[in-house]
């Protein structure tokens, strides 16, 4: 009640300021002002791209359109230093810069500021994401830590999601999809205005295939087969002018998504249905005080997993509301303060009851214009998460409930970044960042007894004294814009330093205590060393009289020193040395002529080692080769607004290995696109 | 004492590169229209633009024949149509209301500008960066290789200038 009041009194507050002007963020209007896309990904602050201080590819609309991808992740796979894997249709892990794993933790997704990231396992569950490619506006994907902005778990990187405006942009539009593996699917995108002040988009798609097919862990006619992968979603995005300098934001998604959940090292093989709500209100104002922010915002996850060890799963529950506050001092210089509180709570059958964390964060971001060509940028942030648990512990837990009650951690997070224009054409970075991830609700408080009849006999329990990883990040950037070539050169080198890696209970391996009539066994979440890489990238992009291309190529190596490495002994654990493909290589070429459009895409990665569940249910490391996959799309304007294309995935083989999961078949898919 | 020989140095600068200044493009002008749209209230419709310039000066007036073609007898530029009107130098006190095009290589004969525009709380723009550093208009366009805004902050303020909070915020103020 008193958070009410306060947040209803701050609103109050925010209108009756005395305002010095009277616009709201425009980003299409900033972008095609500056010719260039326009981001706050980097700072909180609106920024032209190639001002902000930190790593930062951006996929545009055009990018998406001919890419020929149905979602997001085979639009990240042709993106330099990004790591995807797909385990099954809909089933995907994406990381950045390597430390890919099932259920990837270190890679923090957002759509328009909202996290899609799922604190309950510490992953981004893509296929729930409630976006359809039609109104996405950009994606900003942002390579190394920035926890001084967005907070725990943007270690690895941040993909921000970014859709158009309802407000200022009209999108409307139709697609229609089929593809080989019985693929059907669709998304519809409607906007309406209400005047000048009130705008209002809404959109719903969805897909279905059969690409599931029997392993050795789930045969055909198991119950745990999964045919058919499916997802829909709908989402509500309104904007509505409340006064000249008040903007409000309502958003609502709902999605609904079931996939193949054969992440083998866990040893659960099923698959999973999750349903995600949420809801976010947010008012922005251009006040006398700078520009002030408010947003508050819900998600609302309902997780069930079908597998060989039972139906289980949990919902999961967050409150986050964040306020900021943006403004300049001076010429030179601009500040953001900022401050968030978060409640994120799971209940259900792998919790036993109740269990969460609550967050305190302030941030700061100070931004100096030394001169015309020189700026630095200093963030701070700092995190205090409380755990709680309102329920008595499992029988046999290996902590009580008062330790489940009094954990507490606090976390420094920093970004700090020198951007230094020595030309129009050249631009160098120097850049040193530490983000925090944070352990996910299951790695803290999950309670599940195991039972071999009227005995436990294991438990399997979260860690409350679990340490936050704190990866840190120093990294040098060069881009030179040549010009004679149409293109723009982008280098970079990093060295990266992961320390307290967070394994989770289910992937560490047993300890035995002794007690009768059976021995009692814990699978508790670990901290288990540290790891540290060092790597680079350098690519190309450019585009010209209808030309378009683009060529790029990461390297990556790993060194892991883990108190957990695999052996036959200790089957659980992961290799991040092995298990990141070194070398990665992805071309582009396409060409727009008259009503066509020409596209092709390649990646080529090199092997890297990942785990599988065999026959006899252990868990054992495998290799995976190196492997390339070419797409290919050709598309057509039909009409004046209306566009067919085909688009062959994996053109060139007819199935590769890519990763312990499903084998990766080829796929054609037909679509049709109308804009009106 | 650093102010006043910053200010010369600009001055100097500006008119070593005088000949250099004669080139204002219609993406200038574009910028320059879109600009407007920025403003805390913004500016739309049609709008006189007072294009100041010295007739002695080649480089003053290169501008300024440059952008009377360009503008012709009017130019949509964002959301306003600018209407051009020449004006020399020795009577700009005759202006009233609109956007003032300050051309090139005025040099200290700007301060005549600036004293008008304070005392008519006017916008300026123009394409010398020199004469925003100096003082003498408010707002610097600057369109190729990439789109880049200086505005003068305390002769801004004195106009009575002020622009939306994101825009201000990815403009160079000084």
């Amino acid at each position: 009640m008193r958070n009410r009041t306060l947040l209803l009194s701050t609103v109050v507050c925010l209108t009756a300021f005395n305002v010095a002007s009277a616009q709201s963020v425009n980003y299409g209007q900033l972008e095609q002002f500056f010719g260039e896309p326009v981001t706050s990904s980097a700072t909180g602050s609106p920024q032209k791209a190639t001002d902000a201080p930190a790593n930062m590819e951006i996929i545009s609309t055009d990018d998406i359109r001919h890419s020929g991808a149905t979602n997001i992740p085979d639009i990240l796979r042709f993106v330099s230093g990004l790591d995807i894997r797909e385990y099954g249709r809909g089933n995907y892990d994406v990381s950045v810069r390597g430390y890919n794993q099932p259920n990837a933790p270190r890679l923090l997704v957002l759509v328009n500021g909202r996290q899609v990231y799922s604190d309950d396992f510490g992953y981004v569950a893509w296929d729930s994401i409630p976006v359809q490619l039609d109104e996405i506006r950009q994606i900003e994907v942002i390579k190394g830590p920035n926890s001084a902005l967005f907070g725990f778990n943007a270690v690895g990187g941040v993909i921000n999601i970014i859709t158009y405006d309802p407000l200022n942009d009209q999108i409307n539009s139709v697609t229609a999809r089929a593809g080989t593996d019985g693929y059907a699917g669709g998304s519809a995108v409607g906007t309406f205005h209400w005047g000048d002040s009130a705008g209002l988009r809404l959109s719903a798609g969805g897909y279905r295939d059969d690409q599931a097919r029997p392993t050795n862990q789930a045969p055909a006619g198991s119950p745990f087969y999964d045919t058919s992968p499916n997802q829909r979603s709908f989402s509500a995005d309104g904007r509505l002018q409340l006064a000249p300098n008040v903007l409000a934001t309502l958003e609502g998604t709902s999605s609904q998504s079931q996939h193949s959940d054969f992440v083998l090292s866990y040893g659960w093989p099923g698959y999973s249905t999750s349903i995600n709500n949420s809801g976010k209100l947010g008012l922005a104002a251009d006040t006398s005080l700078g520009l002030v922010t408010l947003s508050a915002y819900r998600n609302d996850q309902h997780y069930t997993v079908y597998s060989t060890t039972g139906v289980t799963g949990l919902d999961n529950i967050s409150y986050v509301v964040e306020a900021n506050d943006l403004f300049k001092v001076g010429a030179d210089h601009t500040i953001r303060v900022g401050g968030e509180y978060r409640n994120n709570d799971a209940i259900g059958g792998l919790f036993g009851n109740s269990t969460g964390y609550q967050v305190y964060a302030g941030n700061v971001m100070w931004n100096w214009q030394i001169n015309p060509s020189l700026s630095l940028t200093n963030s701070l942030r700092i995190d205090h998460l409380a755990l709680y648990r309102t329920d008595p512990v499992a029988a046999f837990s290996p902590y009580s409930l008062t330790q489940y009650q009094n954990g507490t951690t606090t976390e420094p997070s920093y970004n700090s970044g020198l951007v230094y224009k020595l030309s129009d054409n050249d631009t160098i970075r120097a850049l040193a960042s530490q983000g925090v991830q944070a352990p996910s609700l299951i790695d803290y408080g999950v309670q599940r007894p195991i039972t071999s009849g009227p005995y436990t006999i294991g438990v399997t329990a979260g860690n409350p004294d679990v340490h936050a990883a704190t990866v840190t990040n120093e990294e040098l950037d060069y881009d030179r814009e040549l010009k004679d070539l149409h293109s723009i050169l982008r280098m970079s080198v990093y060295v990266q330093k992961t320390r307290d890696i967070i394994q989770p209970e289910l992937l560490t391996p047993p300890i035995f205590v002794r007690r009768t009539p059976l021995p009692l066994f814990y699978l508790e979440t670990q901290n288990i060393g540290n790891s540290s890489a060092v790597g680079g990238e350098v690519g190309i992009k450019g585009k010209v009289n209808g030309w378009r291309w683009n060529a790029s190529y990461s390297y990556i190596k790993i060194k892991d020193q883990l108190s957990l490495n695999y052996s036959p002994a200790t089957p659980y654990a992961v290799d991040f040395k092995d298990g990141t493909p070194t070398n990665v290589l992805i071309a582009g070429l396409g060409y727009s002529v008259g009503d066509w459009e020409f596209d092709t895409n390649s990646r080529w990665q090199s092997g890297f080692t990942d785990f599988e569940t065999n026959t006899l249910k252990v868990i054992v490391p495998i290799t995976i080769k190196n492997y390339l996959t070419s797409d290919v799309r050709v598309g057509y304007k039909l009409l004046e607004s209306t566009q067919v294309a085909v688009t062959a995935q994996q053109l060139n083989q007819a199935t590769t290995i890519q990763n312990s999961g499903y084998p990766i078949d080829r796929r054609v898919l037909f679509s049709v696109n109308t804009r009106f | 004492m650093f102010q006043k020989f910053a200010v010369g140095a600009a001055l100097l600068s500006s008119v070593l590169a005088g000949a250099a200044l004669a080139d204002v493009s219609q993406t200038d002008v574009e910028i320059g229209g879109r600009v407007l749209g920025f403003l805390a209230t913004p500016m739309s419709g049609e709008t006189k633009l007072s294009v100041v310039y010295a007739p002695a000066n080649a480089a003053s007036v290169a501008d300024e024949k440059a952008l009377i073609g360009l503008l012709g007898t009017g130019l949509k530029a964002g959301n306003v149509t600018f209407q051009p009107v020449p004006v020399e130098l020795d009577k700009v006190d005759s202006i009233t209301g609109g956007v003032v095009f300050l051309t090139g290589g005025l040099g200290a004969d700007g301060a005549k500008v600036a004293a008008m525009l304070k005392a008519k709380k006017l916008i300026c723009i123009t394409t010398d960066l020199a004469a925003v550093q100096a003082g003498y208009c408010a707002i610097h366009l600057k369109a190729v290789p990439k789109v880049q805004i200086t505005v003068n902050k305390a002769l801004a303020e004195q106009l009575g200038i002020s622009f939306g909070a994101a825009f201000k915020l990815m403009i160079t103020e000084i």
